[in-house]
């Protein structure tokens, strides 16, 4: 009888410690200004690969491979221009200084991500979604650094300075001079 | 001397209450010790440009929030929820519900975070310039969502019991897109996103002409 008391005790014990979660209340949101415009919008494809063979206490490996899909815009904060940025000097004469193009949006469709394989042997587990959002999560962060070898800042600066330029004409000035700040990051 | 055949059983339960008793000390163990973060690294793979598009959108306004999703499935009748909850005592990841005898036969529940963009495409053919000596026109069309940002930094998985595919998980994030358009919509951002680009205008125009916007 005591044996048993002992294996009962362990049994609520163990269902202590496995209680499911209670769901978050989650009611909390944010608006801001902005003031953005956004010149460029890039389309970055990527394969995330990885290989979970490392631990040697677990038998098997696993090995998935997930297309991604990442749509990034880039600009210029038109909120960072002061007054003394923007010259009139004629009548016919203006001259622009704008800060640095910069990445002004992040996009990574869910739709838009696709698991192209995934293999598991030994007794391994599939993949669960929490491992692959994490594997989401490492994609993102690779694409972030990648981008940034891309020409998109470059192509936000050439259009941006179209754009203001043909916008200012617009407005009757017939010389327009554009200058970019030095990106200080 | 010869053992008894109680002697025997007595060994046999012994033996089985020490077994009982190991393998209950482990799942303690795997249940409240905190888990490990994984180590993993992704393999080298290019990132490839697919496609560039020059755009001219500003952005006025941003709505952040953050919600959460869910997707239960429960047991059709009694017979399954018991020959599927002895399955799962088996289970490593999920045996865990079966001591409990859930009616919930699956469940994934997300957090995910999302940004609203409202502002004004000004590749429209809305958008329209006209100025004299003293006067500016400027005609924009109206506000608008362009874009609902989601990306996977901003999703947590709060809970995940059984298995499920990747459908679910996008069904899901579909669901939060939808909601937080609809949230939105009801907080009337456009009339604050035309005032915020008034204000951008008028830093970009600084000559004494009087400047007047209209929207179609």
């Amino acid at each position: 009888m005591k044996k048993w008391s002992i294996i009962l005790v362990l049994f609520f014990f163990i269902a202590a410690c496995s209680e499911e979660k209670e769901l978050p209340v989650a009611d909390v949101y944010q608006i801001h200004n902005l003031g953005t415009l956004a010149t460029t919008e890039y389309t970055f494809g990527k394969i995330l690969q990885l290989n979970d063979n490392k631990e040697w206490y677990k038998l098997g490996d696993r090995k998935i491979l997930i297309s991604v899909r990442a749509k990034v815009k880039a600009g210029v904060d038109l909120q960072k221009i002061k007054p003394e940025d923007v010259v009139v000097s004629d009548e016919t004469t203006v001259t622009l200084r704008l800060p640095a193009a910069e990445i002004v949006s992040f996009e990574m469709n869910p739709s838009e991500i696709r698991t192209e394989m995934s293999d598991v042997n030994g007794f391994r587990m599939e993949f669960s979604q929490t491992e692959k959002i994490k594997i989401l999560k490492m994609g993102e962060e690779s694409i972030r650094h990648d981008m940034m070898e891309s020409n998109i800042i470059k192509d936000a600066e050439k259009n941006a300075r179209v754009f203001l330029t043909d916008f200012y004409k617009e407005l009757g000035f017939e010389t327009v001079n554009i200058e970019f700040k030095p990106d200080l990051k | 001397m010869a053992t008894s055949k109680r002697d025997i059983i007595r060994l046999v339960i012994n033996l089985i209450i020490v077994a009982l008793i190991a393998i209950g000390l482990l799942f303690i163990v795997r249940s409240c010790w905190p888990k490990k973060d994984l180590s993993w690294k992704l393999d080298a793979t290019p990132l490839k440009v697919e496609n560039i598009r020059k755009i001219a959108e500003i952005s006025t306004v941003n709505y952040q929030d953050e919600l959460v999703v869910d997707s239960i499935e429960y047991y059709k009748d009694i017979t399954e929820q018991v020959a599927t909850n002895v399955v799962k005592l088996s289970d490593l990841e999920n045996w865990k519900y079966a001591v409990k005898g859930s009616a919930i036969k699956r469940r994934l529940t997300l957090i995910v975070g999302g940004e609203v963009r409202f502002g004004f495409d000004l590749k429209d053919e809305q958008f329209d310039i006209h100025s004299t000596k003293d006067s500016i026109f400027i005609q924009l069309p109206e506000p608008k969502i362009l874009n609902v940002l989601i990306v996977p930094s901003s999703v947590s998985v709060f809970q995940e019991h059984g298995e499920w595919h990747d459908n679910a998980r996008v069904r899901l994030q579909r669901k939060a897109d939808g909601v937080f358009r609809n949230r939105s919509e009801k907080l009337e951002l456009q009339e604050k996103s035309k005032a915020q680009l008034e204000l951008l205008l008028r830093k970009l125009v600084t000559d004494n002409r009087v400047l007047t916007i209209t929207y179609k």
